[in-house]
């Protein structure tokens, strides 16, 4: 056993931490005025806040990608460093670390431009790769429709083929589509394969598409979420016509496209534990002012134990789940248990926050006696959220034992 | 490069021991080992043989020189069986000896399989040093010791007890050698079959003196720093056993006329098993590692283990009791043991609840 970094990757540490030593104190100092740097409301006042926001993050991308810094799993002729599993690990816990502002186009540059390298003809990485990396346009994901949650594969939004045009026309409703109001482009799954439910092969049949989203006959309605917030939308598709080439891959590959997305998506949390970790302490630090009884109670002293102890676990079981990525070996069954880990210690975290600070904890922002422009309080609500997206933990649940009722007796 | 993995040699260790315990097993020394102190000795005569039991004694003293990760791998395979012979109180005695720096001793662990025990855990709540209530007095040139000590692993036995008491200046260390012992021992019944409980008995009973002078206080929390490792990793063991049978069995069992493991409800009670598990075994190797490395994290780590692991146990056990039915509530049946090991070992060198006071006192201190 060893936790020493190899050379090489102590080098990339080095560079990034150097970068953001000296690149991010300078940004934030710049964007001083842009405060709170959360979604969007139904609020007019608000808006003004909204839009410098997204301006910061499109700035902050930018700044990042100067370096190369912005996409490190891209191709280094795409400006990406192909950075290896354990660089991954390094850049999010020197993310979390620096406590760096959010970037603009997260979802396209982790998620959909990998999709793209991997399944995009030359011609359309040149078309879509620049503007994810450039922060011009912003990308959205649509896979969700009111009958596909959980039975995800359950879709039912149709792409057929006019013939004469050679255009789909797109016909059906997407949801739970996290920005799609800001975004120039989306990639979606759609069915082009209407038979394949009925047969029972409900995976088969998908598609996957890029789509511009100033097309005519789409249509985004904002849904106000539960922290009365608009990020998410129900988007509606009514005869819309898109291009021919806007096809991601084979017509019915979409269920592999898309899950070789999903699999993105579990990478690069490792820098989650330092995130948390720098949470706790800072929200001991606040109690200590706020209501500093909470921390003579013997039930709170006991959860900041467990709370600990987890994320500390967590950060555990990443190191083992990349020493057997690095070797190889298969990833079971840390990854898939890293997902239900982080769900529970977000919102963990969440819930001990608002008793840590007691009735302080529950003032919203702008409020005269709002902790921390009531962050927490908005916390709490929000974290609902990671037990449910990217994969239910009951899904999870089955997943995983499914796998390891399988694995015995083999 | 992080390399949070055993080694080859390790795993090659591993599959020694575990072989070794599959022909116990296929011997049925195994149970035998619960009650007959014959096959206890003959079996701490094959470790002694193999070399185990000088894993931990440096090589100055004839040992392997080895560290607790090396020392966790053999633990968790005996945990798996819920091994009843004297291999972990042994060393525990090899860890208090090598801190204490009794080079001698150590030296005839190596030399002729001496087998030691500690007693440190008296009755009572919270730190285990701390509630140290035996007292050592000198008399002239010798010591004596007054006081109990309740649960003593393996004393029965034993060559020699390692006990722990207060002295004038804090707290000492003293050994009782077997011709002693005999006569203040007494085997207990635990909750545990599978493992051989001592009571100590102390008054004015002689004892010799071992380790440095003065307060050995700093001494005493390392060994039980790092017998709660240990402790820790044989539960490691534990929940292996306990998630595997209960795997088995539920793809086994069929009633209405489906296997249990098709029901989703007894599903997720194997993720959360399985889940516990892992989290517990991460915890453990790191704070293996810590200590063999004297690495910051080392005090925190252990008391994270122990908490972790020592509450994944109970939980893993008595889930495995649930999946099985009434044929877990069998004494024929290994869940019993596993459940029982689970609850001895979570109340020996702290329990659960103390380790995360400490832990919750290191974060606030800490920031």
């Amino acid at each position: 056993m060893d936790f020493a970094p190899s050379a090489e990757d102590e080098e990339f540490r080095r560079e990034l931490r150097a970068l953001l030593d000296v690149e991010l104190p300078a940004f934030l100092e710049e964007w001083e005025s842009v405060n709170g740097d959360q979604g969007g409301s139904a609020e007019g006042s608000d808006s003004t806040a909204f839009e410098r926001t997204q301006e910061r993050r499109k700035a902050w991308q930018r700044r990042l990608d100067d370096g190369r810094w912005a996409a490190i799993n891209w191709p280094t002729d795409w400006h990406g460093r192909e950075a290896t599993p354990t660089q991954n690990a390094i850049y999010s816990e020197e993310m979390a670390r620096a406590r760096v502002p959010g970037i603009y186009n997260a979802n396209g540059i982790w998620q959909i431009g990998p999709m793209i390298l991997q399944w995009g003809t030359p011609e359309q990485q040149q078309r879509w790769l620049p503007g994810i990396l450039s922060a011009d346009e912003h990308w959205c994901q649509g896979f969700s429709e009111p009958e596909a949650g959980s039975d995800l594969a359950n879709m039912r939004t149709l792409a057929m083929l006019d013939e004469q045009s050679g255009e789909y026309v797109v016909n059906g409703q997407k949801t739970w589509i996290s920005s799609a109001h800001l975004a120039k482009w989306g990639l979606f799954l759609l069915r082009t394969d209407p038979t394949a439910i009925a047969r029972g092969a409900k995976h088969e049949g998908i598609t996957a598409f890029v789509i511009d989203m100033e097309t005519p006959g789409i249509e985004c309605r904002p849904i106000v979420d539960i922290v009365g917030e608009t990020m998410l939308n129900e988007v509606f598709f009514t005869d819309a016509r898109i291009p021919h080439d806007s096809r991601l891959g084979g017509e019915d590959e979409g269920w592999s496209v898309a899950m070789s997305t999903l699999g993105h998506e579990r990478v690069g949390t490792a820098g989650l534990s330092i995130a948390m970790a720098t949470d706790l302490r800072a929200l001991i630090s606040l109690a200590r002012s706020e209501n500093p009884d909470a921390l003579r109670d013997p039930l709170i002293m006991d959860r900041i134990a467990r709370l600990h102890s987890e994320i500390e676990l967590t950060r555990l079981l990443n190191a083992r789940a990349l020493t057997k990525i690095s070797r190889g070996e298969p990833n079971w069954p840390e990854v898939p248990l890293a997902k239900l880990q982080w769900s529970s210690i977000a919102q963990t975290l969440a819930e001990l926050a608002v008793d840590l600070l007691g009735p302080a904890g529950l003032f919203l922002r702008g409020g005269p006696d709002a902790v921390e422009s009531g962050k927490w309080a908005r916390n709490y609500s929000w974290q609902r959220f990671t037990s449910i997206g990217a994969g239910a933990t009951e899904i999870q649940k089955n997943i995983i034992a499914k796998k390891a009722i399988r694995l015995v007796g083999k | 490069m992080t390399h949070f993995q055993f080694d080859a040699e390790q795993d090659a260790l591993r599959h020694a021991v575990r072989a070794f315990l599959d022909d116990l097993a296929a011997a049925g020394t195994l149970r035998a080992l619960h009650d007959d102190a014959d096959a206890t000795d003959a079996v701490w005569r094959s470790i002694v043989d193999v070399g185990w039991t000088s894993l931990l004694v440096p090589e100055e003293q004839g040992g392997l020189g080895l560290g607790l990760v090396d020392l966790v791998v053999v633990i968790e395979e005996l945990g798996k069986r819920c091994f009843a012979g004297p291999y972990l109180s042994a060393a525990l005695a090899t860890i208090a000896l090598r801190h204490l720096g009794e080079t001698d001793r150590l030296a005839l662990i190596a030399e002729r399989g001496w087998r030691g025990t500690i007693a440190l855990d008296e009755l009572g709540h919270g730190d285990p040093v701390e509630r140290i209530r035996t007292r050592a007095r000198r008399r002239g040139t010798t010591w004596q010791l007054t006081g109990l000590k309740p649960i003593v692993l393996d004393a029965v036995g034993a060559d020699g007890v390692i006990v722990v008491a207060r002295t004038e200046a804090g707290i000492g260390t003293f050994l009782i050698e077997q011709a002693v012992i005999d006569e203040v021992v007494e085997s207990v019944a635990t909750i545990d079959p599978a493992r051989h409980c001592g009571r100590l008995d102390l008054d004015a009973t002689p004892a010799i003196p071992i380790g440095p002078d003065g307060d050995q206080t700093a001494i005493w929390r390392r060994i039980a720093d790092d017998a709660a490792v240990v402790l820790s990793a044989e539960l490691t063991g534990v929940c292996d056993a306990a998630l595997a049978m209960a795997v088995a069995y539920a793809k086994d069992r069929v009633q209405f006329d489906v296997p249990l493991s098709s029901h989703q409800a007894i599903q997720h009670k194997l993720v959360d098993m399985l889940h516990a598990t892992e989290m517990g075994r991460v915890g453990v190797h790191y704070a293996a590692w810590c200590s063999d490395t004297d690495h910051d994290d080392r005090v925190v780590a252990a008391s994270i283990a122990k908490s972790s692991m020592a509450e994944a146990a109970v939980m893993v056990t008595s889930e495995n009791i649930q999946v099985h039915g009434a044929v877990g509530f069998t004494w024929d049946s290994d869940a019993q043991l596993l459940f029982k090991r689970a609850k001895q070992n979570d109340l020996l060198f702290g329990a659960q609840g103390w380790h995360r006071q400490r832990i919750a006192e290191a974060v606030l201190s800490s920031t």
